[in-house]
């Protein structure tokens, strides 16, 4: 969604294209071109999009505006591969570029729209999930494709500092002082103002836990995952580290010859939603009362969800 | 008995009328039901289909005709190294239509996958040999676009002119206006105006014997001959092959032609030798031409390719009109002057007039119908004024119409200014110009003293010969019309056609489609259902072609939710390229995305997909379907109507003027 909160940008991945869609009227407005096999989408500054192209390894900036292709960016040395961007308002203009098939985070001038260099993180496998520390200016980056560790880079030197031996998703608290990290039927808790990203704790979640939502209530901190390999949420008490409740949410369809799973998540307003593919449905958590409100009934093939607030 | 009381009993007799009727309608049935209920055939189907991708290689290629039956088939299909893999096709004993040919490859499995072309060659019950070629891929290799472009290609009607099939078209149809405008200018212009004066027959007799047995003489030739050169197309002639192509039915038609024009040329025989009443030669005459003229019409283009019962009946009727005009004019030419010779000189100018009258009853009812027929026929093989120009047929029916034309005007200066001159010769204009061109009866002076209207005798007499000689090209043209494909069919829907869309903006866009259309006034290309479809994208920059720095890909999607996405190819020319096939019908959108000179750029462009059923439809009279080749279509069909209605007025005022002369 836009930062204005006014229009919304779908990635539709068998057509190649970005839909534009008006909030207001909840209507589609444009159809943006883009490579194919496009997964994520950026909103790095007011007026682009950034979508990202796995089969061309290239980000496609969109002008919020005229809804037009502004420019493209191969983010990937070999001109394909699923990546991220990782962008702060403490990076200024620059952002970086993850790459499953590069073993290296990729600087990206946003301005010059050119990838301008890229910080070696070893000699095999890529990069994937990523995440950023704004108490340290520390950046994470997976090390994908087997090798199972995260780099830790220093933005202001972009230079490599540390490697941890863990991977998988990283999602910062909102207080930006713990940084949690979804490993297998795990999720661990890093110090996010600590230089040696010092592990604060972890915390054991049955069923394939994939996203992380947060959310406080009473002065305690809670986590909110989606499960990809049972029907429920799991609700994580960060601050003791320990899983207090399973709400139903659904299930996910699990093809048969699927290497990976996933299963987003959102929040927003004290809600938290989740899709269930198998099920047909989107299930809608009161995260405060941490109880399931309704199974709502969607078309098939929804698997991803946005929040829009009123 | 005078010639025309002797006509008059003749033909008042209902007996005989009944007879005659009888006997010529027995002729045309005979020669109408030996002729194979033939139309255009044409390749409607195919297994593999045009464009398919298999998984293995097949055992045979079938092809599926519609139309009418195969006669004989050559096929030949080439695997992606070029090899013949395929034997001898056949045409299936029980279903004429249905051809196959099996294949036999020394590779199977991986090793046969690739692209294969099917080449054929068949001939029709109609005579005609119709060719084509398809491709189709096994595996899951893409259909390469030189590949569909050269098959697209090699699917053209051959415009070949078959030298002869051609010359014996045109000999027959020139001894048919013989036999047939003779016998009848002869009875209506030349025998009663004979009677009348009291000249001798006899002369007039052998002349026109020695015409028309030339003219039989020349129809059992040209029969024969253009047989022989319809066999040559099951191999080389020899007698195997023309009792081959005896066998067939196109070829039993022909044996049914030759026995008529055989008996024709019996029965001038016989009338040279003597003993033959003159009514049953000339009869005789007129009767086994429109025999062998109704067979020749009845397998037509017009009846093949139009509708048989109305495509014969207008072919017949423009060769039958075209008969009475030229074939007229021959006599007029050839035994009016013998006449004059016979008769008095006092009575020489009533004489030559009269003939001229009464002929040009005959030529205006004929070339009303041979106009209005002419215009008609057009209106079904030529779609526009441009086609006129596309094609052999067209650049021959303009070539003819322009003679045709002159010969009118010929024609015309005859019956008017020399008619004039011979009937008043003391009103007559002699020393302006026409009086200065011919010789003027006043100021002319013969050696020998004789009359000085004479003058305006022979100047009929080289007007009409002269009239004569390009008639008898014309006719002569018409054989070629008859042996090359129409203007319809060249220009019709199996030519490689290709319709261009072009986007300007910072960067230019071109998109070319083939095979396609593209109506004027609508932005969407028109394409087929199932049909391999080479779509080639060129980005430009005046005349300079930019290379994209991005895959060139296309998106398309149908309204019915059809989609599927594809990278282009870089051609040699600069261009990109990808070859597909639209699985259904209806509208579609064509997105194309690239980066040429470092800006994306995407376009999408309509297509309209038209199914199988709607759009392989070889009736020619549905090929003119947008407005310009409708406008033309109906102008023509208007004008034949016209000049029908106002030949019929102007031929009825002139049998009433003549009714009073006389």
């Amino acid at each position: 969604m836009t930062n204005d909160g006014s229009q919304l940008f779908v990635i539709e991945t068998s057509a190649s294209q970005v839909l534009v869609i008006d909030i207001e009227t909840r209507e589609i407005t444009a159809e943006v071109p883009m490579g194919p096999a496009g997964t994520h989408m950026y909103h790095p500054n007011d007026e682009e999009m950034w979508a990202h192209s796995d089969a061309e390894g290239t980000f496609y900036v969109i002008d919020t505006t005229d809804h037009e292709i502004v420019e493209t960016v191969e983010a990937g040395l070999g001109a394909e591969g699923h990546g991220k961007l990782l962008y702060h308002e403490d990076f200024g203009s620059t952002g970086y570029a993850t790459n499953v098939n590069d073993p290296a985070a990729h600087v990206i001038d946003m301005d010059a729209y050119e990838r301008i260099d890229s910080i070696e993180l070893g000699d095999e496998g890529g990069t994937h999930y990523k995440g950023y520390s704004p108490q340290t200016s520390l950046a994470y980056f997976e090390r994908s494709g087997g090798v199972g560790t995260t780099a830790v880079v220093d933005i202001e030197s972009n230079e490599v500092v540390d490697e941890l031996d863990l991977a998988g998703g990283m999602y910062l608290t909102p207080d930006e002082q713990l940084l949690g990290n979804i490993g297998e039927e795990e999720i661990r808790f890093l110090d996010a103002t600590s230089e040696d990203s010092d592990e604060v704790g972890t915390v054991g979640v049955e069923g394939g836990p994939d996203a992380l939502e947060y959310y406080e209530a009473d002065g305690t901190l809670y986590g909110f995952t989606a499960n990809t390999m049972s029907p429920d949420a799991t609700v994580v008490d960060v601050d003791e580290l320990e899983v207090v409740d399973r709400i139903d949410a659904g299930e996910i369809e699990r093809p048969e010859d699927a290497h990976s799973l996933h299963r987003s998540g959102v929040s927003g307003d004290g809600y938290f939603f989740t899709p269930a593919s198998a099920d047909g449905t989107v299930a809608v958590i009161d995260m405060a009362d941490r109880e399931l409100i309704e199974h709502v009934p969607v078309e098939d093939g929804v698997d991803t969800v946005q929040y829009i607030p009123e | 008995m005078s010639w025309d009381e002797s006509l008059e009993h003749a033909f008042a007799s209902r007996r005989r009328l009944w007879l005659f009727a009888i006997l010529a309608v027995v002729v045309v049935v005979l020669a109408s039901v030996a002729t194979p209920v033939a139309a255009h055939a044409y390749l409607s189907d195919s297994d593999p289909a045009n464009g398919e991708q298999v998984e293995a290689l097949p055992q045979e290629v079938t092809l599926t005709f519609s139309g009418d039956g195969v006669q004989t088939a050559d096929v030949t299909v080439s695997g992606p190294d070029g090899d013949d893999v395929s034997s001898d096709a056949t045409v299936d004993s029980d279903d004429p239509q249905l051809v196959r040919t099996p294949l036999e490859s020394a590779t199977d499995g991986e090793a046969a996958e690739g692209m294969y072309s099917v080449k054929w060659e068949i001939l029709a019950d109609d005579g005609h040999t119709v060719t084509g070629s398809f491709v189709f891929s096994v595996g899951d290799e893409p259909l390469d676009r030189d590949a569909v472009l050269e098959a697209y290609a090699d699917d053209e009607p051959d415009e070949g002119v078959p030298p002869g099939e051609t010359a014996a078209k045109g000999l027959l149809l020139v001894a048919l206006v013989g036999l047939v405008g003779g016998p009848i200018t002869a009875g209506v212009a030349v025998y009663p105006i004979a009677d009348r004066v009291g000249s001798s027959m006899r002369s007039v007799d052998r002349r026109l014997k020695r015409l028309l047995t030339v003219a039989s003489a020349l129809l059992f030739v040209s029969v024969s001959a253009l047989g022989l050169a319809r066999a040559t197309a099951l191999g080389s002639l020899s007698t195997a092959t023309v009792l081959e192509f005896a066998g067939m039915p196109l070829g039993r038609a022909w044996l049914v032609q030759l026995g008529l024009a055989a008996a024709v040329l019996a029965l001038f025989g016989a009338a040279v030798a003597g003993g033959i009443p003159r009514r049953i030669w000339l009869g005789g005459s007129l009767v086994g031409a429109i025999g062998v003229g109704a067979a020749v019409s009845w397998s037509s283009h017009s009846a093949t390719a139009i509708n048989r019962l109305q495509g014969a009946i207008l072919d017949f009727a423009h060769v039958a009109s075209a008969g009475l005009w030229v074939g007229g004019l021959v006599v007029l030419a050839l035994v009016v002057p013998l006449l004059l010779r016979e008769t008095a000189p006092a009575d020489r100018t009533t004489v030559a007039a009269s003939a001229i009258r009464r002929y040009s009853l005959l030529a205006l009812a004929g070339v009303t119908l041979a106009v209005a027929t002419g215009l008609g026929l057009a209106s079904w093989h030529v779609p526009s004024l441009a086609a006129l120009g596309e094609s052999v047929y067209g650049a021959t029916l303009s070539t003819k119409t322009l003679l045709v034309l002159l010969g009118l005007g010929l024609g015309g200066f005859t019956r008017i200014v020399l008619l004039r001159r011979l009937e008043s010769p003391d009103d007559a204009d002699c020393d302006g110009f026409v009086g200065r061109v011919l010789g003027g009866a006043g100021t002319r002076i013969r050696d020998d003293g004789g009359q000085p209207d004479d003058g305006a005798i022979t100047a009929f007499t080289r007007a009409v010969r002269f009239e004569v000689a390009i008639l008898v090209l014309v006719v002569l043209l018409s054989g070629l019309l008859t042996s090359v494909p129409t203007a319809a069919v060249v220009g019709g829907d199996d030519g490689p056609g290709t319709a261009t869309i072009e986007r300007e903006d910072d960067v230019d866009i071109e998109l070319m489609a083939t095979p396609a259309d593209r109506d004027a006034n609508d932005e969407r290309l028109r394409l087929q259902q199932g049909e391999p479809v080479v779509l080639e994208v060129a980005f430009t920059d005046g005349d300079d072609y930019l290379e994209s720095e991005r895959t060139v890909r296309l998106l398309a999607e149908s309204e019915a939710g059809d989609r599927f996405q594809v990278e282009l190819d870089e051609t040699e020319d600069g261009t990109y390229a990808t070859v597909q096939t639209l699985p259904s019908d209806g509208d579609w959108e064509l997105r194309i995305t690239g980066e040429p000179d470092s800006e994306f750029v995407a376009q999408t462009v309509g297509a309209h997909v038209e199914s199988d059923a709607s759009t392989h439809d070889h009736d020619e009279t549905d090929h003119s379907s947008d407005g310009d080749d409708s406008l033309f279509t109906t102008l023509l069909q208007f004008g034949a109507v016209a000049v029908g209605v106002v030949g019929s007025v102007a031929v009825a005022i002139e049998a009433t003027q003549f009714r009073k002369r006389s």
